[in-house]
């Protein structure tokens, strides 16, 4: 018994030891973006010789966002003949195929790529379009997304350093006011770009790769083996290959980009469980290449390290609970313990999922969102689900890993309302309209 | 002829209003002697906590002593040794549950644990909560089912520690509240407010707190003890401290938004 007291102890001191180490890292990350010097992206880099640019949206049943997508990229500040897009047609079941066509044949550079058979899910798309594709810069976005006019020429132009993999913008969620949820994600979001990736950018760490408003260099993915069809975060694991290679990957703040966050919890249970699953097995894939890689120094192979294993941090809490439960009833319970610490680096943590309280209120300070700050408690409301999901996410991620069994893509459903509506706004392409007419005459 | 404006125009008015983007805009570092001052009050407050820290385990054992009293418990204030003196907890006789009580309190929590993630009505996160707190209360009511006489805990071991994690987070607050705000444009008078009032108002609460635990623990039996320790601690503290935080910052941001010399660009 005495030694089953000593491993649940040792237990609980390593997941206080871990959970420090976490905090530790977000009051620096914290007090570099409030204090420390800020380093700007490539946005004013002015050239004329722009590079040829695919822009992939992977759709599954995206009929209420899709139109709404094609309409802004239709509009996009680029040379239209050095940009095509592509939205992928990934197994849809709703009307999503004949919103696509509709745009194709209004706009002669948007060339919709219909997948019926193979793997379901983003890598699998991204990984066929990227073999029919023509440019040499991927702009990928989620299907929700409202990209600006100048969205694309900002997400390329960095690739003139050729240092750079890829980059990555600022995700904004455009439906905040809905709920409390969307308003809890739009300062989770906050804390997670303004304040976290921004100050990892800062420090010349490892700013994440997000797999959607972001760029990379096609023959460098392509020569990767491109997206690996069973992890499914395919943003974490591209992020390290290329950090794991020599590339870098940049961020950009400035670059806003509008989605919609999930306005129901179990929508939002399905999204964290995913993240939680794909970033677990990149864990497993990178953690060794990363610190044995000869292009990162200490601080990147550090920071690379936590940031594989953040999603670990609820399975820790929850390990950490049930190990001060057990302690609990068998008497252990006192200050030297740490069952107190515990309570309070559990507690620290709990505000805000993955960022801690004072990142998520600067994040909100910095955007000069000053009403949106006092619903800092309200992130205990979600605290056990979060903790739970994830948790989850992560073990089923690492039985994927034992049993070698690909874990399911669960798409997160839209709240947006009809996209047929949207897709008459849409500005059409005077060459494209000629050759429908020209042959619609000939038939 | 023609006559030539010589003088540029005044656009000063126009370019006050263009503010840095919210991209790269960074605050100024705190004057060092806010910095200094911020230091001092939580090593002050620290201090005052440590020197009396036998006075507040008085009070906050006090109410706990009193509550006992009026629930009718047979309760005494006892003192205990903690960081090198002597600290006030309540003793009293520990009211078990009986075979039946506990018996009942397993079968209605095991209920509610099947039948909750069937209650589709109750938003996600609200039932995963009760989930949790059902199942504090149903672990801790099959152990006192089959192993009541094995509980290692008395009335006074659970007062002892509540009252040291209190001690121990009146000083911890000095630390993580001031660590949160020292790096803001504000000035030390709200700081002070923030710091001093997030511990007083804990002291309050710590008091007030453990009158109710006392009374849960005599009404409801011991049985409920755990419930105590994992739901009623110290993640509680944290909801009033982040709370305060949160109407400090958003003050703060509302009274440094439209402020552009307040703000740096970049570096």
């Amino acid at each position: 018994m005495a030694l089953v007291i000593l491993i649940l102890k040792g237990i609980m001191w390593v997941v206080i030891g871990m959970m420090l180490i976490y905090s530790i890292r977000h009051i620096r990350f914290t007090y570099n973006r409030i204090l420390g010097e800020q380093r700007l992206y490539y946005q004013d880099i002015v050239d004329s010789d722009l590079l040829k640019v695919t822009v992939l949206i992977p759709m599954h049943n995206e009929e209420k966002v899709a139109a709404d997508i094609l309409t802004a990229l239709a509009d996009a500040d680029y040379p239209p003949e050095r940009l095509e897009i592509i939205p992928v047609n990934d197994h849809s079941e709703d009307g999503t195929r004949e919103i696509l066509d509709g745009f194709a044949h209004r706009f002669r550079n948007i060339k919709p790529l219909h997948r019926d058979e193979g793997i379901r899910g983003k890598p699998a798309a991204l990984n066929d379009a990227m073999e029919i594709c023509e440019g040499d810069i991927i702009v990928v976005f989620d299907a929700d997304y409202l990209p600006p006019r100048g969205m694309i020429r900002d997400l390329v132009v960095c690739f003139k350093d050729p240092e750079i993999g890829a980059v990555m913008g600022r995700v904004v969620p455009v439906n905040t006011g809905t709920n409390l949820l969307t308003r809890l994600l739009d300062m989770e979001r906050a804390g997670g770009y303004q304040v976290d990736q921004q100050a990892r950018y800062n420090l010349r760490l490892v700013p994440q790769y997000g797999g959607t408003v972001g760029s990379f260099r096609r023959d460098l993915a392509l020569l990767m083996g491109g997206f690996d069809p069973a992890v499914l975060s395919e943003d974490t694991d591209l992020t390290f290959n290329l950090f794991t290679r020599g590339w870098k990957v940049v961020y950009a703040n400035r670059l806003e980009c509008y989605e919609e966050s999930p306005e129901d919890w179990n929508v939002r249970a399905n999204q964290i469980r995913r993240w939680s699953i794909g970033h677990t097995q990149t864990m497993f894939k990178f953690m060794g290449k990363t610190l044995a890689s000869r292009h990162l120094n200490w601080k990147e192979k550090l920071d690379g390290f936590l940031l594989l294993a953040i999603y670990l941090v609820p399975l820790m809490i929850i390990i950490g609970g049930l190990d001060s439960f057990a302690l609990f009833f068998l008497g252990e319970m006192t200050l030297k313990e740490g069952l107190l610490f515990f309570f309070f680096v559990v507690a620290f943590n709990a505000f805000g999922n993955f960022a801690p309280f004072y990142e998520v209120a600067a994040g909100s300070l910095l955007d000069g969102a000053g009403n949106r700050i006092r619903l800092l408690p309200f992130f205990l409301y979600n605290f056990i689900f979060n903790t739970w999901v994830i948790g989850g996410g992560a073990i089923k991620g690492m039985m994927t890993q034992y049993t070698g069994k690909a874990a399911g893509w669960a798409k997160t459903e839209r709240f947006r309302g009809d996209a047929k509506a949207e897709a008459e706004g849409a500005t059409p392409d005077p060459a494209a309209e000629a050759d429908a007419a020209e042959a619609s005459s000939e038939v | 002829m023609t006559e030539l404006h010589t003088e540029r125009p005044e656009r000063r008015d126009v370019k006050d209003r263009i503010y840095y983007t919210r991209a790269y805009r960074r605050l100024p570092r705190p004057p060092a002697l806010n910095v200094v001052a911020v230091i001092v009050l939580a090593v002050v407050l620290i201090a005052l906590v440590f020197l009396f820290r036998s006075e507040l385990s008085y009070v906050v054992a006090w109410f706990g002593w009193k509550t006992a009293l009026l629930v009718g418990a047979d309760a005494k204030l006892v003192s205990t040794e903690f960081m090198w003196t002597s600290i006030y907890c309540v003793d009293s006789l520990a009211v078990y549950p009986t075979w039946t009580y506990a018996f009942i309190s397993s079968l209605v929590c095991g209920v509610l644990l099947i039948v909750l993630p069937l209650i589709k009505k109750i938003p996600a996160p609200a039932s995963y909560w009760f989930f949790y707190l059902i199942l504090v209360q149903f672990v801790s009511s099959l152990f006192f089912l089959f192993f009541a006489s094995y509980f290692p805990y008395t009335i006074f071991d659970y007062t002892s520690l509540y009252i040291k994690v209190e001690l121990v987070m009146w000083m911890v607050i000095p630390v993580i509240v001031p660590m949160a705000v020292i790096v803001y444009p504000a000035n030390f008078f709200h700081k002070f407010l923030l710091v001093t009032g997030t511990l007083l108002y804990s002291i309050v609460l710590g008091a007030m707190r453990m009158g109710i635990l006392i009374m849960i623990l005599e009404y409801g039996t011991i049985m409920f003890m755990a419930f105590a320790f994992f739901i009623l601690g110290a993640l509680l503290d944290f909801v009033y401290i982040t709370g305060f935080f949160s109407l400090f910052m958003s003050r703060l941001a509302h009274d440094i938004s439209g402020r552009k010399q307040i703000w740096r660009w970049l570096y």
